[in-house]
């Protein structure tokens, strides 16, 4: 199973691969060192949440595509015909934009088959029948694909480089849009008080999302509660955030190169 | 929805439905339970929003849902959420192919 997995987080753009039961519980997982079990508990705690209301309209579901601004998550069913001996369980597949969806097709049906015949057979997880227990997988370390000194001019040697920060991610516009929003601060949670705020703030989430990745924005998401949780941000709490943010940097370097970098948002 | 007519009327399409992000029930057309099938769609997509906020992935565009018999892409459009069913297959591609160029217009 860990090889099915491992086939699926080989491809161009996949950051994950999990495999969940139906109360969201993560039974495996392959995913890159910024998704943890913390974190892919609890977005397979949604997605169960999410599915189990589909089903409300569409009990036979075989595949969910959800299309993101910056990703994609594919969630196939892993339930087979034959009731009773296959567990209700999904596999989701975590992508950036670099996913080209017509192969991550074919590998998923492939994974799909693979893993419902070891299921079937009874010897993928033998404890799945009588209550399910972890078989969780140590996350891959962060991807370093493309080198980030050819995507966000930044230099090779830099500690962000040799760390493998998330380059497609990095590039993006990081426009904070959510749901019901399309480019604007307002579908998130995140007001600005102007545009030249809006523009700082996505300035500070790329500085941090060097090194961070994508968890980039939950981080300013988190900071703007504490510094500005009742009024909208401004420009001239940039430094306060970058105090903030820094605090999610373990590596002295990386907070330093950070700062410099968020700082020129001001 | 302003074009909400126009993607009822695409020949693949068997039914859909508009909501708010409420689930409040705004339109419908075809044969289908429009306020269960619009507060299944908003409730859906706000639960993979979180995920997709969990993940870092964005805002919320889309959901496609495909079954042996049936298939239906949620699109999320400002503060409504539309809902389309077909039958999966090419139809279904085709139809998210015209939802998409609809849905930009």
């Amino acid at each position: 199973m860990d090889a099915i997995l491992q086939t699926l987080q080989d491809m161009e753009g996949v950051n994950g691969a999990v495999i969940a039961d139906r109360t969201g519980q993560v039974l495996a997982y392959r995913a890159h060192a910024l998704y943890d079990s913390a974190l892919l508990s609890q977005v397979s705690k949604a997605v169960v949440t999410a599915i189990d209301s589909v089903k409300l309209m569409q009990q036979d579901w075989e595949s969910v595509t959800v299309q993101f601004a910056e990703g994609k998550l594919l969630i196939r069913s892993l339930a087979s015909g034959t009731q009773g001996k296959t567990p209700e369980l999904t596999l989701s597949v975590i992508a950036d934009m670099r996913l080209n969806v017509s192969f991550a097709g074919v590998a998923l049906r492939v994974a799909v088959a693979k893993l419902k015949a070891i299921f079937e057979a009874g010897n993928g997880m033998p404890d799945f029948s009588g209550g399910i227990a972890p078989v969780i997988k140590s996350p891959l370390p962060p991807p370093a694909a493309v080198p980030p000194s050819s995507r966000m001019g930044v230099a090779a040697t830099s500690p962000m480089a040799q760390r493998g920060s998330n380059p497609e991610f990095s590039a993006s516009n990081l426009n904070w849009s959510g749901f019901g929003g399309n480019s604007s601060l307002s579908g998130s949670g995140i007001a600005a008080l102007d545009a030249a705020s809006s523009a700082a703030l996505a300035a500070c989430t790329k500085a941090l999302a060097r090194s961070v990745g994508p968890m980039a924005k939950r981080y300013v998401k988190e900071s703007l509660g504490r510094i500005c949780p009742d009024r909208p941000f401004s420009k001239e709490m940039v430094p306060a955030l970058v105090v903030e943010l820094e605090k999610y940097l373990e590596d002295p370097a990386h907070a330093d190169e950070f700062r410099k970098v968020a700082m020129k948002a001001r | 929805m302003k074009n909400f007519d126009v993607v009822a009327k695409f020949p693949e399409v068997s039914a859909a439905v508009v909501s708010d992000s409420s689930g409040a029930i705004l339109e419908w057309s075809g044969d289908i339970d429009g306020e269960a099938a619009g507060a299944v769609h908003s409730f859906s997509m706000q639960s993979l929003a979180q995920a997709g906020e969990l993940l870092g992935l964005g805002g919320l565009e889309r959901a496609s849902i495909v079954g042996p018999t049936k298939a239906c892409v949620i699109a999320v459009q400002g503060d409504e959420v539309l809902g389309v069913y077909s039958l999966p297959g090419k139809a279904f591609s085709a139809v998210e192919k015209k939802l998409d160029v609809a849905l930009r217009h």
